[in-house]
């Protein structure tokens, strides 16, 4: 019998969506101002297995962007508290909260067993860990970040490029600016996070070539999300050494 | 009357730079735009030399991915330019 809680959902994407989505195991890397929003809509869309892992604990600091946490959460461990949350809003989902974090040794673990790994976190280093390793295991993956009050998200398939095709590397580079630094407008987050919850479910569904090969960015100024075309690149060290093996 | 001035948009993240508009010379070269914004951190952040763009910034001109800083502008242009975003 069909769950009352999706009848709004399975109008559009019918039971056999609905039925995609609760066989889906998705991992989100980071339990900040993306990994709320985008965890939120995980769950309420009825995703069955989620893994979140985040090693930070809430501070009064992320109370303005990172919803699923109050004020009675601080010094709490984020992830702990995100998993009895969402288990609030559904508790017929399985959820893996993993206060660990993500680096070069334990990135392969992981992200195994998942069919979609989303970054929403909040450094460069991990989105290359992540890149290489969803390269190396072929699992497709969305990369989900946000400067300041512009944000952007993209779809990688593995097959058709990766973040290295784009930006081949970050580790001799000092231009892209510190999110520490340049800081985050609140609601941005709940804009590129929804955004990319969105995506990710209509990924799951099979609708993702709607999504490759496109960056996406937003501009709050202009409340405006344009598409920018990207190629894979032929040389590039991650996806290409994957196919090539 | 042929004209001999295009239009230029250039948008530019707030982050590491402040977007705008101008005229200029038609044939003008995308690094003469770059030059014109008169934002020499920028141009450090986003040129390796005066004929390639830093492998970490993406240089769109009217919707196409462009590598070469030499190509010469034909018509009014937007011109887009993108880093990678590291917040979360």
């Amino acid at each position: 019998m069909q769950d009352e809680r999706y009848i709004r959902q399975v109008k559009l994407i019918g039971e056999e969506g609905q039925e995609k989505l609760k066989s889906s195991s998705v991992l989100i890397v980071g339990c900040g101002g993306l990994g709320c929003p985008i965890s939120l809509y995980m769950a309420t869309a009825g995703v069955g297995k989620l893994t979140l892992i985040d090693d930070d604990v809430v501070s009064l600091s992320n109370l303005h962007r990172q919803i699923l946490f109050g004020f009675n959460d601080i010094g709490m461990v984020k992830v702990d508290i995100a998993k009895k949350k969402l288990l609030d809003l559904n508790p017929r989902m399985e959820i893996t909260s993993i206060n660990e974090r993500l680096d070069i040794n334990n990135v392969k673990r992981h992200i195994s067993n998942h069919d979609l790994i989303i970054l929403g976190c909040d450094d460069l280093d991990t989105r290359y860990i992540v890149n290489d390793a969803c390269c190396d295991m072929n699992i497709p993956y969305i990369n989900a970040s946000v400067l300041g009050d512009e944000g952007s998200v993209t779809y990688f398939d593995i097959v058709n490029g990766c973040y290295r095709c784009i930006f081949p590397d970050a580790k001799s580079n000092n231009l892209t600016p510190r999110p520490e630094d340049i800081g985050v407008l609140g609601p941005l987050v709940g804009v590129i996070g929804t955004a990319t919850a969105t995506m990710a479910i209509e990924i799951l569904i099979n609708n993702e070539s709607y999504y490759v090969n496109n960056m996406y960015v937003f501009d709050s100024l202009k409340l405006k999300m344009k598409g920018y075309s990207f190629e894979k690149s032929h040389s590039c060290i991650s996806c290409c050494k994957q196919i090539s093996m | 009357m042929t004209k001999n001035t295009i239009m230029v948009n250039v948008t530019i993240p707030r982050a590491i730079g402040e977007s705008t508009s101008f005229t200029l010379e038609i044939n003008s070269t995308v690094l003469s735009v770059i030059e014109k914004l008169n934002q020499p951190v920028l141009k450090d952040k986003i040129m390796r030399n005066d004929y390639e763009f830093n492998q970490f910034s993406l240089i769109y001109v009217n919707d196409r991915r462009i590598k070469d800083s030499q190509i010469q502008l034909t018509s009014d242009t937007d011109i887009e330019i993108i880093i990678p975003m590291a917040g979360g």
